[in-house]
C-alpha cells in the first residue's frame, strides 16, 4: 500500500535527477554488491574453474586442463576425509558444550539483582579477544612445559603426569576446542539472555501462582520461548565455527599430524603452502557444497523466524 | 539543492579514500633508481630476523654500501620457516627480490620453480675458484649451479659435559653410537632431575625437521628416499628409536631443534645437534656464559654412528640465491661475493656467529679465530660428513609426508608397520608423480 | 507482581555459577597480563607464581626495539580498521534503507544474497582472490586489504541497518516529504538519526571483524611493513621465538587493548545491535 505511493514518487523523482538516469535503487544497492563481487563471488565464480585444472603456483609450466581429476583424488584423499571428520568434531563438541554452558550462565546472570547488571559485560570479554590471541593465549596454558593447565590439573589430582596436549592427537582436540569454547561462550550468554529479557513478565507469574516448581518453569515457560533464539544462534555458530581458522592455525597448525586439521586449514595449507590451487580449489568447492545446504536450512529458519 | 548530491559526492568520497591509499601501501615491486644512477636490491634474510645475529648483518650491509655507493640494500626480515612460502607468494605476486638467503632445500624448489638465475656467468672466477666446490655442488638442479654458498653450518654433536658428569659419565668421551646414546640417555634420565632434557631432536612437520633428522635416519640405515628408490617401509628400527624417545621423557615431542637452545642456556639440555651457531645463540640467551664458560661446559664432535660406522651431518648451510626476475643481478652478485667471501663480512658476521666460512682462503686469512675447539671439530670432522638430500621440486611434499610419518609414531599407538606402509604409498605417489 | 520465595540453595547456586564463569572467562585474560610482566627465565617456573613477583615492562619496551615492528603492525590494524569501518558504513546504510524502503525487482533474492555470502568460508576465496589481486596491483596495499574486510563485515551491517530502518515508521518519512522534503533529504533529516545504534553498532562490528581478520592480511600481503597485528604476530612468534612466552604475551596483550576499550566504550550499542534483531520473534 504505502511502498505503492512510494514507488510513484520516485518515479516523479528520477525525472529531477539530472546527473545520473539510473533508477534510485541500483545506485544504492550497487556499491555494496560490487565490493561483495570483488571479494566473494567472482572468487567463488573463478575457484569452480580452478577446480577442474592441475594448478600449482610451484610448476608454473604444467599448469593443464583436467575435468574430473582433483574430484577424483579427493575420494581418495585420507587427509581430506580427516579434515572432514575434524572438522564435524570440532563444530559439533564446540556448539553443543558452549550451548548448555551459555544456557546455564544466561539463566544465572538473569537472576542478578538489577545493581549487577555490569558482570554482563564483563562476562562478554573473551568473546572480543582476537582469534590469534586465544590461540596464543591457550598454546602457553597447554604447553607441556610451563603451562598451567598442567599445574592446575594435576594439583587437583585429575592427572598424575604433566601431559604433552599439544602433540598428542586426541588431547590437541580437545585443547582447541577448549580455546574455542572460551572464545565463543559469552555470545551465547549474550543471546540467551537477550531471550530471557523478552519472556513476558506475566507469562511467568502465572507459572508461579500455580505452583510450578523452577524445574517446571524452565521446561514449559522459559524452554518454549527461547526455541528460536537456540536455533537461529546454534547455527550461526555452526557455520561460524566451520569456518574458524585462527585459533587452530595459531594452536597447533592443525597438527600433530592432521588430528586438528578441519577442512578451512587444510585448504589454507593446500593453496598457501603446497601452492596446489587447483586441488585446493575443489575441495573449497565441495565445502562451500556442504555450507550451502547448512545455510538453506539457516534461512528458511530465519524466514520463520521473521514473518513467524 | 545540494542536499540531493550527497550520494554521488560519497561515492566520489569514497573513491578517493580509495585512491589515496592505494597510494600510501607499501611497495609494488618498483626498484628505485634516481638520478644519480644508484641501484637498490631487495634482500630477503632471516639473519635480520633474529636477534642473536641482526646487529652483525645490518653492520656488513652498511658497510657494503659504504664501499659500493652506487648500491643501495634494502633489507627485508622473514623468520626461517617462513622462507619457501613467503619467496614463492613474492614470486608469483611479480615482487620477487634482488637476492635472498635460503637453505638448500629452499634454494632448490625455486629453481625448479624457475624463479632462481643460474650464477655460473655471474660470479667473478677468483670466487669460483676460492668456493668449497662440495658446497656449490650441493646447490645444482638440471646442470646448473643456482646458489652460491654463504656460511657453513652443518650440524654437529653437541655434548653438555657439566651433565654428563653429575649424571657420573665420562664428560670427555660422548656416546660414539647409537646405542651408547641411547645407554647415556637411560642414565640421565635416572640420575638427573626430570626437568633436565636428554636429546635435542626436531619432530616438527616442516622441510627443517625432515633435514634434522636426516642424518639419525642415515644412522640407522635407511633413508626415506635415496636416488629414486622409495624405501620408507624399511625404516622400521628408526622409528622404533624414535617411540621410544618420546616415551621415555627423552627428548620434548614436537618442537623445533631452535625450541631446543633455551633449555640449553639453562642447562637443561644435555645432547644437542645442531650447527656452529649453537654456541653464539646459546650466550644470546644468557649474557652471563662467556666463551670460556661455554667451552668449559659444551663439547661438539661427529653424530653417534650406527651399523656402517659413518658419521652424518646435515647441511643446514646458509646460500644466497638471485633471482630471475631481478633487474640488478650483476648489483646482487656482487653483494653476495661481499658476504660470502670480504674479510669484513667474515670479521664481522662469520666469524663472531660461529659460522663456518665456505671460501677455502678464509682459514688462511684468519688462521686464530678459526681454531678454537669446537670450529676445528666442525672443519675437520663434521663438514666431510654432510650429505645431500633429496632436493628438487617435489622436496618440500616429501618432507610434509616423511614428518607427518614421524609424528604419527610418536604422538599415536598405531603399528608402526602400518604407518610406514602408508608413507610408502604416498612418497611412491609423488616420486612417480600422480 | 509475583516472586519466588527466597531460597538460600538457589541463590547459592546461582552466585555459584556466576562466579565460576567470571573466573573461567577472565582468568586466562589475567593470565596473559600477568605471563607479560614476567621475565623469561620466570616463565620457564614450574610451579609458576600466580602473581609476578618482580613485574617487569621489559617485554613492552623490549617490543619496540625488537626486530618486529610492532609498531608499523599496530599502525596498519588501525589504519586498515577504520578505513573498514567508514566504507562499511557508508555502503551498508545506503544499500540498507534501499532493502528497507523501495520496491525493486530482486530486491528479496539479494537480501538473501547478502545474507549467504556470509556462509562462504573465506578460505576457499582466497586463491583467486590472491590471483586476482597480483593482476591488479592490489598485494600489499592498503586497498586490498581494506576491500576484504569489509566485503567480510558488509552482510551484518546491511541487515543491522535494515532491520533499523523497518523499525523506523513510513509515516514519519511520508511525513517530511509532503513538507516538500524530497526522498534523499526526508532519508537524511529523519531516517538517519533515529537508525544511530544500529550504523554504531555495524561500526563496531567492522572494526572488530578487521582488527581481529587473520587470513586476508596473511595471504593479501607479503611485505611484512603491511603487515597488521594477528597476521605479523603469526610471522614473529611462529619462528625461533616460539619459547618467547612473555614476549608474546606482550604482544598479544597490546593486541587485545584496543578492541576491550572499544568494547567499554560502545558495549551498549553492540548489545543492542546484536540482540535487538534476534529477539523480535
Amino acid at each position: 500500500m504505502v511502498n505503492k505511493k512510494i514507488g510513484k514518487e520516485l518515479n516523479e523523482e528520477e525525472g529531477k535527477r539530472g546527473w545520473l538516469r539510473l533508477p534510485l535503487p541500483f545506485l544504492l544497492v550497487f556499491p555494496a554488491i560490487f565490493v561483495l563481487s570483488i571479494v566473494i563471488l567472482y572468487p567463488l565464480i573463478s575457484s569452480s574453474f580452478l577446480s577442474l585444472f592441475h594448478y600449482e603456483l610451484t610448476k608454473p609450466n604444467e599448469i593443464e586442463f583436467n575435468l574430473l581429476t582433483n574430484y577424483k583424488n579427493m575420494l581418495h584423499d585420507d587427509t581430506f576425509w580427516l579434515a572432514f571428520k575434524n572438522t564435524l568434531i570440532f563444530t559439533g563438541v564446540s556448539v553443543v558444550v558452549s550451548l548448555v554452558i551459555g544456557l546455564i550462565g544466561a539463566i544465572a546472570i538473569d537472576q542478578l539483582p538489577e545493581r549487577f547488571a555490569g558482570l554482563r559485560g564483563v562476562v562478554l570479554v573473551p568473546w572480543i579477544i582476537p582469534g590469534v590471541v586465544v590461540g596464543f593465549l591457550f598454546m602457553l596454558i597447554f604447553d607441556v612445559e610451563v603451562g598451567i593447565a598442567n599445574v592446575i590439573l594435576k594439583h587437583a589430582g585429575i592427572i598424575k603426569e604433566f601431559l604433552p596436549w599439544l602433540m598428542d592427537e586426541h588431547l590437541a582436540m580437545i585443547a582447541v576446542i577448549v580455546a574455542n569454547i572460551w572464545n565463543q561462550v559469552p555470545f551465547y550468554i549474550l543471546m540467551f539472555t537477550a531471550g530471557l529479557k523478552a519472556i513476558p513478565m506475566d507469562v511467568k507469574e502465572a507459572a508461579i501462582v500455580e505452583g510450578a516448581s523452577r524445574w517446571q518453569e524452565f521446561i514449559h515457560v522459559t524452554l518454549p520461548y527461547l526455541r528460536g533464539i537456540l536455533v537461529i544462534t546454534s547455527l550461526l555458530m555452526v557455520i561460524r565455527n566451520f569456518n574458524n581458522f585462527p585459533i587452530i592455525y595459531t594452536m597447533t597448525g592443525g597438527g600433530p599430524v592432521f588430528s586438528t586439521t578441519t577442512l578451512v586449514i587444510y585448504i589454507y595449507r593446500l593453496a598457501f603452502e603446497q601452492f596446489n590451487l587447483g586441488y585446493a580449489s575443489a575441495v573449497g568447492i565441495v565445502w562451500c557444497a556442504v555450507l550451502l545446504i547448512v545455510s538453506m536450512i539457516y534461512v528458511k529458519m530465519l524466514y520463520k523466524q521473521v514473518h513467524g | 539543492m545540494l542536499k540531493k548530491k550527497w550520494v554521488p559526492l560519497t561515492l566520489v568520497l569514497v573513491l578517493v579514500a580509495m585512491i589515496l591509499t592505494a597510494c600510501g601501501g607499501g611497495s609494488s615491486g618498483q626498484k628505485s633508481s634516481d638520478s644519480q644512477g644508484t641501484v637498490e636490491i631487495t634482500f630477503v634474510n632471516w639473519a635480520t630476523a633474529e636477534e642473536a645475529t641482526k646487529q652483525q648483518m645490518l653492520d656488513v650491509i652498511k658497510e657494503f654500501e659504504k664501499q659500493n655507493p652506487g648500491i643501495k640494500v634494502k633489507n627485508v626480515p622473514i623468520p626461517v620457516g617462513e622462507q619457501l612460502n613467503q619467496l614463492t607468494i613474492m614470486t608469483t605476486g611479480g615482487n620477487a627480490p634482488d637476492i635472498a638467503q635460503v637453505h638448500f632445500d629452499v634454494g632448490i624448489s625455486l629453481a625448479a620453480m624457475g624463479a632462481l638465475e643460474p650464477n655460473d656467468n655471474l660470479l667473478s672466477k677468483e670466487f669460483l675458484d676460492d668456493v668449497n666446490k662440495k658446497l656449490y655442488d650441493f646447490g645444482m638442479y638440471e646442470g646448473k649451479h643456482y646458489l652460491i654458498p654463504w656460511v657453513g653450518h652443518p650440524l654437529g654433536f653437541w655434548y653438555n659435559k657439566k651433565l654428563l658428569q653429575q649424571a657420573g659419565l665420562d664428560p670427555n668421551n660422548p656416546p660414539q653410537t647409537i646405542d651408547e646414546l641411547t645407554k647415556a640417555m637411560e642414565i640421565i634420565k635416572q640420575k638427573l632431575p626430570n626437568d633436565v632434557v636428554p636429546l635435542q631432536i626436531d619432530t616438527t612437520i616442516r622441510t627443517l625437521g625432515l633435514s634434522h633428522e636426516w642424518s639419525f635416519m642415515s644412522a640407522f640405515g635407511t633413508v626415506p628416499v635415496d636416488g629414486d628408490k622409495v624405501q620408507a617401509n624399511k625404516m622400521g628400527p628408526y622409528a622404533e628409536w624414535l617411540r621410544m624417545l618420546v616415551q621415555k621423557g627423552y627428548t620434548l615431542p614436537g618442537k623445533k631443534f631452535g625450541e631446543f637452545r633455551p633449555l640449553a642456556a639453562q642447562n637443561r639440555l644435555v645432547f644437542g645437534f645442531d650447527g656452529p651457531s649453537f654456541k653464539g645463540i646459546v650466550q644470546s640467551f644468557d649474557k652471563s656464559i662467556t666463551d670460556e664458560k661455554f667451552y668449559e661446559t659444551w663439547g661438539v664432535t661427529t653424530l653417534p654412528v650406527g651399523a656402517d660406522k659413518k658419521p652424518y651431518s646435515a647441511p643446514d648451510d646458509h646460500n644466497l640465491a638471485i633471482f630471475k626476475a631481478s633487474k640488478h643481478k650483476e648489483a646482487a652478485a656482487k653483494f653476495a661475493e661481499f658476504l660470502a667471501r670480504s674479510d669484513f663480512s667474515i670479521k664481522t658476521y662469520v666469524i663472531p656467529l660461529g659460522f663456518l666460512p665456505t671460501v677455502q682462503s678464509a682459514v688462511q686469512r684468519f688462521p686464530k679465530e678459526f681454531s678454537d675447539p669446537a670450529r676445528k671439530a666442525f672443519i675437520e670432522k663434521i663438514v666431510p660428513a654432510e650429505v645431500r638430500l633429496p632436493y628438487g621440486p617435489n622436496y618440500s611434499k616429501i618432507a610434509t609426508v616423511v614428518m607427518a610419518g614421524m609424528q604419527e609414531v610418536i604422538t599415536t599407538n598405531k603399528p608402526i608397520p602400518e604407518i610406514l606402509n602408508n608413507v610408502q604409498t604416498k612418497l611412491e605417489g609423488i616420486i612417480n608423480g600422480k | 507482581m509475583f516472586r519466588r520465595r527466597f531460597s538460600l540453595g538457589w541463590t547459592l547456586s546461582v552466585w555459584g555459577t556466576v562466579i565460576v564463569i567470571l573466573g573461567w572467562s577472565l582468568f586466562p585474560i589475567y593470565w596473559m597480563l600477568v605471563t607479560s610482566l614476567k621475565t623469561n627465565m620466570d616463565v620457564f617456573k614450574v610451579p609458576p607464581d600466580f602473581w609476578p613477583l618482580k613485574p617487569t615492562l621489559e617485554n613492552y619496551t623490549a617490543l619496540t626495539t625488537g626486530i618486529s615492528p610492532i609498531g608499523r603492525f599496530f599502525f596498519n590494524s588501525l589504519i586498515t580498521a577504520l578505513l573498514t569501518v567508514l566504507i562499511t558504513i557508508v555502503l551498508a546504510t545506503l544499500a540498507g534503507y534501499a532493502l528497507s524502503r523501495l520496491k525493486f525487482r530482486f530486491r528479496d533474492q539479494i537480501l538473501v544474497s547478502v545474507l549467504v555470502t556470509q556462509m562462504f568460508p573465506l578460505v576457499v576465496m582466497l586463491a583467486p582472490l590472491y590471483l586476482l589481486y597480483v593482476k591488479a596491483h592490489l598485494l600489499n596495499t592498503y586497498t586490498g586489504m581494506v576491500i576484504a574486510f569489509t566485503s567480510f563485515a558488509l552482510p551484518f551491517g546491511i541487515w543491522m541497518i535494515k532491520g533499523f530502518i523497518d523499525s523506523v515508521p513510513v509515516e514519519i518519512e511520508q511525513a517530511a516529504m509532503v513538507d516538500g522534503c524530497s526522498r534523499l533529504k526526508a532519508m537524511w533529516t529523519v531516517v538517519l538519526p533515529l537508525t544511530i545504534p544500529g550504523i554504531v553498532a555495524t561500526g563496531i562490528f567492522a572494526f572488530l571483524d578487521a582488527w581481529n581478520n587473520l587470513l586476508f592480511p596473511l595471504t593479501l600481503t607479503n611485505d611484512i611493513m603491511m603487515k597488521t597485528l594477528p597476521a605479523g604476530m603469526v610471522l614473529a612468534f611462529t619462528g625461533q621465538f616460539k619459547h618467547d612466552w612473555s614476549g608474546m604475551m606482550a604482544a598479544s596483550f597490546i593486541t587485545t587493548l584496543p578492541v576491550l576499550i572499544l568494547f567499554v566504550l560502545l558495549q551498549r550499542y553492540l548489545v543492542e545491535g546484536l540482540t535487538g534483531g534476534a529477539v523480535k520473534g
